[in-house]
């Protein structure tokens, strides 16, 4: 049989999550990702994936030697962003840009989810989930 | 005198019945509307149903086909509430869920039916509920780009065309790939022996205002729900939509047989399907009706491809790290 006790926990968490967070669930970004663990990186956005289930955008970082490495960076799904009327057109390929982001849990190097894209210019897309 | 006082009024009403007339279909709504406002906490899903069919939406006429039947043809789906605004300067700002009134507290929604599993079953489920970090597992063939079978893919946005012998509905999906099905209404059977897939066989046909669907030749390799759940609408013009999440309705077999029950009412189309699996489960399994409501004029079907990147690095929960919401900072220690 299923453990009583901790199907008990995951109903309190759910019926929690019910009441606090309704109709953002899609995957646990924290599954993934450290919410702690901000960092910023500047380079030139190479690709976007626009796919489920979630965006993808690549980064050519320099390192101190001044080799390029590649950098990834996860969003929401595209469908999310497409009827709120935020464009895949909205990133230029080329593009020099900041990327704030978090870390991911698992240790894995240049991999990040992404919070804000800084340009030169100085606009700036801001990709805010969960109430923060 | 008195005369002109009654023609006066009489003028007064006419123009105010003139400009009271609705002028598009939400302010008709508006008109019908249930006048007792839907309780904070709807304690069972049998409630839920009927505070569903008063929503304003299912109040709506209900538009026929040229054979008469339901017209189901549209772009169907629940707004998931999220916010997108730009500044002059070019700035764009994404804020999930932004949209709803987050000043508010939620209506409280029941628990979604499970199905019932043979005792053969429980160590597998079991190990699939310990792994999943909140809502979220690898094991979810999901995260493999796999279509989510039936009844997991109607959940929307999707798309219906409706002729008189095939109703096909295009699947947006909220995560995986794009898929279609067709549903054959020209009186054919099942195929004698057909190869499993994702999406099944399908034969449908019309029991008064409702499409029931008779499908078969399922895979076992999707599930039957979990993980990410689905939207349902609100019960009230301007409530944000609320999530379901099927937690254990996961693993079938390839005998999973289900009827799915398709209804339009007003602007709102019910889901609803029973599931059986001789091998799994216990009894069947009748899923909690879901509800979709149609979209706008300028609403259209997205293209939706799927490319696994996440599964690789989902982690599992573990004592140092239990899932405690979607995307807040965990407490320092």
């Amino acid at each position: 049989m299923i453990n009583r006790n901790l199907l008990g926990r995951l109903l309190a968490v759910f019926a929690l999550l019910s009441i606090a967070i309704p109709a953002i669930a899609h995957h646990s970004v924290t599954a993934e990702f450290d919410p702690s663990k901000e960092f910023n990186v500047t380079g030139v956005l190479t690709k976007i994936l626009w796919v489920n289930p979630h965006v993808y955008w690549f980064l050519d970082v320099k390192d101190e030697s001044g080799k390029a490495e590649t950098w990834s960076f996860e969003g929401n799904p595209p469908g999310m962003y497409h009827r709120a009327g935020v464009r895949k057109d909205d990133w230029k390929i080329g593009d020099e840009v900041t990327i704030t982001a978090v870390a991911a849990k698992d240790g894995t190097k240049h991999l990040g989810f992404a919070k804000m894209f800084k340009y030169q210019d100085g606009h700036t897309i801001v990709l805010k989930v969960g109430g923060e | 005198m008195r005369f002109l006082y009654i023609a006066r009024a009489a003028a007064f009403s006419a123009l105010f019945a003139l400009i009271s007339l609705p002028r598009d279909p939400s302010m008709a709504a508006q008109n019908t509307a249930p006048s007792v406002k839907p309780p904070d906490i709807v304690q069972s899903n049998e409630e839920l149903q009927k505070l569903y069919l008063q929503s304003p939406p299912a109040q709506m006429r209900t538009p026929r086909a040229s054979d008469g039947h339901p017209d189901l043809n549209g772009f169907w789906y629940n707004d998931l509430g999220n916010l997108g605004t730009r500044d002059a300067n070019g700035s764009v700002k994404f804020d999930l869920g932004g949209a709803r009134d987050r000043s508010k507290p939620p209506r409280k929604y029941p628990e979604p039916s499970e199905p019932s599993y043979k005792p053969e079953y429980a160590a597998k489920i079991k190990s699939i509920v310990e792994g999943q970090y909140g809502p979220t597992t690898t094991d979810d063939p999901n995260f493999d780009c796999l279509p989510s079978g039936v009844p997991r893919a109607s959940t929307g946005p999707l798309q219906i065309v409706q002729t008189p012998k095939v109703v096909v509905i295009l699947y947006e999906s909220n995560f995986v790939g794009e898929s279609f099905r067709v549903i054959y209404t020209d009186g054919r059977q099942h195929p004698k022996d057909p190869d499993t897939s994702y999406l099944g066989h399908s034969i449908g046909h019309w029991e008064g205002d409702t499409l029931v669907v008779d499908v078969t030749a399922l895979t076992d390799e999707t599930w039957l729900g979990g993980g990410q759940g689905h939207t349902e609408p609100g019960l009230e013009l301007g409530e944000g939509n609320h999530q379901i999440v099927e937690k254990f309705a996961l693993i079938h077999s390839d005998q999973e047989h289900v009827t799915e029950r398709y209804t339009r009412r007003g602007n709102m189309l019910t889901y609803e399907a029973t599931v059986e699996d001789p091998v799994m489960f216990t009894k069947p399994w009748v899923v909690t009706p879901r509800h979709l409501v149609i979209g706008g004029p300028d609403q259209e079907l997205f293209e939706t491809f799927c490319v696994s990147l996440d599964k690789q690095h989902i982690v599992k929960p573990t004592r140092d790290d239990s899932y405690t919401c979607n995307y807040c900072k965990k407490p320092s220690n």
